[in-house]
């Protein structure tokens, strides 16, 4: 069954365990990448999806109702992303642009039935999707997944990342266009 | 609009974030133009794709014992919920949150609170919101400025000793 996140935040306030377990499952993709989207980095990202989760956690009681759940956590989780991609930048230079992570038989890449030479195709893109995007700065793989992922508008974006609306659109027009400049013969 | 200016807003167009009569324009320009056209298109292709990837990425790392993780650390490190002091006023909040910035500046705050929640219409010996009289008097001396308050009917007396600003950035109160 899926609650409300109005429902799960007062259960959560009055120390229901199983709407935090609802909520933890309802929030951990989302997070992941976020935190994926700034870290580029897995390993860190799951370790930003629990620190976020203990923050929610720990502060949820001061949570304000007029401002909307998933805004609140989702600017924890850039909050907490950005903090540890400042802690290891020096790391990450060398971890970007690896693509052998990637699962080329995933389903998620189409819904349709696809035929072996689009297989070929989609794994190729995705390699060249993955080392684009690595080629990003944080700011613009991090905007694409607020914007492309999560769904998110460009009010909400700038509250999450505090920056104005006017940067929000500026940034995504330019990570638009450089990952269209690094992808120019796949799409 | 010039296939420049247009190009620059496909981005926001496809978002549907730029304002109505924009919005308009660059539809009515997109039917009219193969090159703009084309652009927009390839920056569908570029948003499904986007979409496509990042499905996949977030579905091939498994989340499932983060909840149990997290629980865990909860329990090991002993971290309870904060809860906000729901007894602490705004005025409280406003004068902690100056104290941060100048004791000196957060004190006369202070002082212009109490003056104007009991002395809302009046200077001195007067009647103040709740029916209480009340008479505030300011003095300057070399080294320090006082504010002395002072109620007649509970017969309490609150003297406030400012440092001039050449002196240490603190104050005292008595009461």
């Amino acid at each position: 069954m899926k609650y409300s996140d109005k429902g799960l935040v007062s259960r959560i306030k009055v120390n229901d365990q199983r709407a935090f377990k609802e909520l933890v499952n309802k929030y951990q993709s989302k997070i992941f990448m976020i935190a994926y989207g700034v870290l580029k980095n897995e390993d860190d990202a799951y370790d930003a999806v629990q620190e976020v989760f203990l923050k929610v956690y720990k502060y949820i009681q001061n949570f304000q109702e007029n401002s909307t759940l998933y805004t609140w956590i989702y600017r924890i989780t850039y909050n907490v992303s950005i903090d540890l991609y400042r802690k290891k930048k020096g790391e990450y230079s060398v971890e970007f642009g690896d693509s052998s992570k990637i699962d080329p038989n995933s389903d998620s890449l189409s819904r349709r039935v696809i035929t072996p030479s689009e297989k070929a195709e989609q794994k190729e893109l995705s390699e060249q999707l993955e080392f684009a995007i690595s080629q990003l700065s944080e700011e613009h793989r991090t905007i694409l997944v607020l914007r492309e992922f999560e769904g998110l508008s460009y009010d909400e974006i700038a509250e999450i990342t505090s920056t104005p609306k006017g940067t929000v659109m500026s940034r995504l027009y330019h990570a638009r266009l450089n990952l269209k400049k690094f992808l120019e013969e796949f799409v | 609009m010039r296939c420049d200016i247009v190009k620059e807003r496909l981005s926001a167009y496809m978002d549907g974030e730029l304002p109505h009569n924009e919005m308009q324009e660059i539809s009515l320009h997109l039917e009219g133009c193969e090159s703009c056209a084309k652009e927009f298109e390839s920056l569908e292709t570029l948003s499904d794709s986007l979409n496509n990837y990042f499905e996949m990425v977030s579905k091939r790392v498994s989340l499932d014992s983060i909840y149990d993780n997290v629980m865990e650390k909860i329990e090991k490190e002993k971290i309870k919920p904060v809860f906000k002091d729901e007894n602490e006023g705004w005025m409280m909040r406003f004068i902690k949150s100056l104290l941060q910035y100048s004791p000196t500046f957060a004190s006369i705050a202070a002082i212009l609170i109490i003056a104007f929640a009991l002395l809302p219409n009046q200077h001195d010996n007067s009647k103040s919101s709740k029916g209480e009289s009340v008479s505030v008097e300011s003095l300057e001396y070399s080294k320090f400025n006082a504010m002395i308050y002072k109620t007649k009917e509970q017969n309490k007396t609150v003297i406030w000793l400012f440092k001039q600003e050449n002196d240490d950035d603190e104050f005292d109160d008595s009461i």
